[in-house]
């Protein structure tokens, strides 16, 4: 999140539907409207340049408070992105409709407070709107007091909404000790995709028992609830790398917010992510048309209405397009990865600064695997660079350190002998600064100095097969072998010791295997 | 908008203010609402009373209702705290979906802030709920506002104060559902339960009190129970603080406008019956002036304070003798009777027509007074302010005798001695009336100079059962001391009783 303007942010946000609901919501004022011509000039700016805006509006008098001006503006693209939503959005129409409830109270038309009350709570209720819910009773309190005046006490006691009120908060501390759980997985899955190291693995093991603790003593009392429960047990599952269960567990996750659609709209995000995840199953399992056809049903969502917010429709794109890039590394169709290489980089364009670190840590190594995989290595350096060159602390480390792997052998096979004596000592001060080298790590290095650095003579064969066979005993390891995922090291051996493309060698070795 | 009737929009285009009407227009033709339903709306406007027939162009009703809505929601957006409170919530969406996080959070800190203030938890769980998702994107930036378990440790402490003015609302619920049947404690049963309310560990003390808004009920809840008991003075400590409180937090006058002004008509009552009708009457113009604060600013609260005023007003001017005022003032009843018709509750009516009764017994007009009367006694909830029915079934039977409807008068006395026989708890003074009554009834039809013989033996016996002190309550109701030397002396009923309270208008 780096620094910008946001009255120019948000409406260079504004979908084509928004701001045609913008322009009209504001012709029903009459009249020239200077926060109009605002929003037209800074709309058609590229980057935000108030000097410009000053220079260009120097002849009307409104510039003299452009602040307050900009102010209003601000204020009227809210408003119509408000409105918009309550057309779009079941929670915003129930939040909408609570006012219509406390309108009808306050002009003591009781009895059609009592109807909308009704009608909107049943809403709020099949929608699982929790915080809807406490205010409707809220307003159901002053209205049964009042109807009680009335001598009309066929709703429901003061008792009996309390009663409902504490039901409500108990789903929302429910809801709320999933959270925790989900938020701890977190901080372990923004690290890693799969666990290789014995403390993760077990604090991954023991959360996985504590998720499935909780839901057997405090039973799972809403959907949304279910919805962060199996997402949560999913993710331990993926990050502990059985596979199995990630689908299992994904597959009924999409399933049961397929089956309350109401669900989808409420958590979006749940939705889009399961659907990351099982197109992961898929590549992982070699099931690649499932997974193709899984991207494009995750690409199709972005032209739901459900999924039209910036941030899901990031989402979405980082999903589907990664995802979409790798399946065709792994098959080693790169040509046709590369085909999706200039959309990636306009919506990377698009989306600039609310892209967040982990996603676009995702986004280059993908980016470079296609330029490698195709032999144009110094396009990949470009990529590389940017995952080495930035300090991402503890994010996404088993992409960092493969990385500065990859970026050995691209200079290598760029022919820079000269720097990759310098970056070699570089970079193995890195992972010698590592609390734990993982083993594939530490034989590649061995390997890579003896191959590219020193440049023995090997008497007992070829080196990079040597290598080869060393790494498929290290890579019985299952949590070992999730390195292959970020870089397949065997095609590229092979493709060294057979003098063949990268991408040849992958499809080779999958036609082999 | 099904399950809406014709009748619902009628009532609804009524209750439009001015200001509503002119917004209405406004807004209708800049959205170029269909001139067909502005001139629907224009002739249920004008319409006096409602007809079936105005309604029959099917759809319109419903389109009409929906935008009359709507305008009104925008009418009110920007004066409405709890509006106001939603829009900013929508607004944090919006940018959330626009990646738009760093204003999201800043509005969110804007909103929590306020949302605390006013005391408002379902917005402040709201809230937390979406600095969740928030927090959850801001970790993907390392950006670390606040960790999730600090969120999560803050919204058990949200829940625990929710669930507490749960607890203060369903204790209130409780006490105050027994008040609307019996005002005051009459009984040593009544003060039994009073008593317990107040040594339950709720309200016993402030220890278990984790908010200002539960803290109001509490001072609430206690000055109802000291009403009923008849501690005045504890009842108006209570009273005071309440006010202070609110006074210091004004965000939560606007939370709780009607609790303030019950409060503020409580230390209005609280005059009147320490017979200081000077303080009463200062306190009834604070009132009065309260009308116009931006809290108050709805045809509800508008109504509860215009009733409590002429309530307040119309007591003291019978009080004090002051037959042109008290007539002016039920003139003003009348007409706030007429205007806001449906919208004055079942307790407010049995008061007013209960209290304008009384004005016209002390005042000598029978006639007028037995119309009052018989308005009460027509009230379909029996359980509603069971004191004042009560009295009303006595006054009736001394509006009937004075009347000389001699005939009705042993029935009705019959009829009320039976009921009266299946309720638990009565004065006393209104057994030894009806048993004088009937005396009474008896003597009519046989020797009417007998009555001044009743009268006598009526005063020797209310003195002995004035010996209770709890019996000095039946004054609160209806004056039956002044109305006995009334009868005695054959001095004016109202002379009598402005002459009592003559020392109170001086304090």
């Amino acid at each position: 999140m780096k620094a910008s303007n946001q009255l120019y942010d948000l409406i260079k946000s504004l979908t084509p539907d928004e701001e045609l609901h913008f322009k009209n919501s504001s012709s029903i004022q009459q009249g020239e409207k200077n926060y109009i011509k605002l929003y037209n000039y800074i709309k058609s700016q590229d980057d935000y340049d108030e000097e410009e805006v000053k220079k260009y509006f120097k002849n009307e008098v409104f510039i003299q408070h452009l602040a307050s001006e900009k102010n209003q503006l601000l204020h009227h693209v809210l408003k119509s992105l408000r409105h918009y939503r309550y057309e779009n959005s079941i929670s915003a129409q129930v939040d909408e409709e609570i006012k219509n409830i406390q309108i009808l109270f306050n002009k003591s038309l009781y009895k059609q407070s009592r109807k909308q009350l009704s009608i909107i709570k049943k809403k709020a209720n099949d929608h699982e709107l929790f915080y809807s819910l406490l205010d409707i009773i809220e307003l159901e309190k002053n209205l049964i007091d009042m109807e009680a005046y009335y001598g009309d006490i066929n709703y429901k006691t003061v008792d009996e909404l309390i009663k409902e009120e504490n039901t409500i908060f108990l789903k929302i501390e429910n809801c709320a000790a999933f959270d925790i759980q989900l938020a701890k997985l977190n901080a372990i899955s923004s690290k890693i995709t799969t666990a290789i190291e014995t403390s993760d693995i077990n604090e991954i093991k023991q959360l996985l028992t504590d998720t499935k603790k909780l839901a057997a003593n405090k039973t799972i009392l809403s959907n949304k609830s279910k919805i962060i429960y199996l997402y949560t047990i999913g993710s331990c599952n993926r990050l502990l790398n059985k596979m199995d269960e990630v689908y299992k567990l994904f597959t009924d996750l999409i399933i049961e917010m397929e089956n309350n659609p109401e669900i989808i709209s409420e958590m979006p995000n749940y939705y889009i992510l399961s659907h990351g995840s099982l197109i992961r199953y898929y590549a992982i399992n070699q099931q690649y048309s499932n997974g193709f056809k899984l991207i494009e049903k995750l690409k199709s969502l972005s032209h739901n209405k459900m999924f039209k917010a910036t941030d899901l429709q990031i989402h979405i794109f980082s999903q589907s397009y990664i995802t979409e890039m790798l399946l065709y590394c792994y098959i080693g169709e790169h040509e046709q990865a590369k085909k999706l290489i200039p959309l990636v980089i306009e919506n990377l364009d698009k989306y600039d600064s609310k892209i967040n670190n982990e996603d676009l840590l995702r986004i280059y190594h993908a980016i470079a695997m296609v330029y490698f995989g195709i032999g144009e290595f110094n396009k990949s350096l470009h990529w590389l660079n940017k995952i080495i060159n930035q300090n991402y602390e503890n994010l996404r480390q088993d992409i960092v350190r493969i990385s500065k792997l990859i970026y050995l052998i691209v200079h290598f096979e760029i022919g820079n002998d000269d720097l990759l004596h310098y970056i070699y000592k570089s970079t193995l001060r890195f992972f010698n600064a590592q609390k734990n080298q993982h083993q594939f790590e530490s034989l590649f290095l061995i390997h890579f100095k003896k191959i590219a650095i020193l440049k023995k003579e090997n008497r007992q064969g070829d080196p990079y097969q040597l290598l080869k066979q060393e790494l498929i005993h290290v890579f019985k390891n299952s949590f070992e072998k999730n390195a292959l995922e970020f870089f397949n090291f065997y095609a590229w051996l092979d493709s060294k010791t057979y003098s063949i493309s990268f991408s040849d060698a992958i499809r080779l070795r999958k036609e082999n295997l | 908008m099904n399950l809406i009737s014709n009748k619902d929009l009628y009532d609804l285009v009524k209750s439009l203010s001015k200001s509503e009407k002119r917004f209405l227009k406004l807004h209708a033709s800049a959205n170029k609402l269909p001139s067909e339903l502005i001139s629907f709306f224009d002739d249920i406007e004008s319409d006096e009373e409602y007809t079936s027939d105005r309604f029959k162009r099917k759809g319109y009703s419903e389109s009409l209702y929906d935008f009359i809505l709507k305008t009104l929601r925008l009418f009110y957006a920007g004066n409405n705290a709890s509006f106001l409170i939603r829009d900013e919530i929508t607004n944090i969406l919006n940018l959330f979906d626009k990646a738009q996080y760093k204003q999201c959070r800043k509005i969110l800190n804007k909103q929590k802030q306020d949302a605390y203030l006013y005391e408002r938890f379902h917005f402040v769980l709201e809230l937390i709920g979406l600095e969740k998702m928030l927090i959850t994107v801001e970790n993907q930036f390392n950006i670390r506002n606040n960790t999730l378990e600090n969120l999560i440790k803050e919204e058990e402490i949200v829940i625990a104060k929710a669930k507490n003015f749960g607890e203060y609302a369903l204790l209130f619920s409780k006490i105050n559902l027994n008040t609307r049947q019996k005002n005051k404690a009459k009984t040593q049963q009544d003060l039994k339960a009073i008593a317990s309310f107040l040594n339950s560990p709720l309200l016993k003390n402030e220890k278990l009190i984790l908010s200002n808004k539960a803290l109001i009920i509490y001072r609430h809840c206690r000055s109802i129970l000291f009403c009923r008991c008849q501690d005045n003075e504890s009842r108006e400590t209570e009273c005071q603080l309440l006010v202070e409180l609110m006074d210091a937090h004004p965000k939560l006058i606007e939370e709780m406008p009607n609790r303030y002004i019950t409060t503020l008509n409580n230390l209005i009552n609280i005059a009147f019956e320490e017979h200081k009708f000077k303080t009463c009457q200062q306190r009834i113009d604070i009132l009065q002036k309260k009308a116009s604060l931006q809290a108050f600013n709805t045809t509800e609260l508008q109504l509860k304070i215009k009733a409590h005023v002429l309530n307040a007003q119309l007591t003291i001017y019978t009080n004090t003798g002051n037959f042109k005022e008290a007539e002016k003032t039920v003139q003003e009843i009348e007409a706030v009777l007429k205007t806001y018709k449906e919208k004055i509750n079942s307790e407010e009516g049995i008061v007013f027509d209960y209290i304008i009764g009384i004005m016209y017994f002390y005042f000598h007009d029978y006639k007028k007074a037995n119309i009052y009367m018989a308005r009460v006694l027509n009230q379909s909830n029996k359980l509603l302010r069971e004191d004042i029915q009560t009295f009303a079934k006595l006054l009736n039977i001394g509006l009937n005798y004075e009347l000389g409807n001699l005939k009705q008068l042993n029935y009705i006395i019959q009829t009320l001695k039976q009921n009266k026989s299946q309720q638990i708890s009565h004065f006393k003074t209104e057994n030894l009336l009806l048993n004088y009554y009937e005396k009474l009834a008896n003597s009519q039809a046989n020797k009417k100079e007998h009555e001044q013989l009743i009268f006598k033996s009526l005063k020797k016996d209310l003195q002995e059962v004035m010996k209770d002190v709890h019996e000095h309550n039946v004054n609160y109701y209806f004056e039956i001391e002044c109305y006995i030397e009334s009868k005695l002396s054959g001095k004016k009923m109202s002379q009598l009783v402005s002459e009592k309270y003559k020392k109170a208008c001086l304090k």
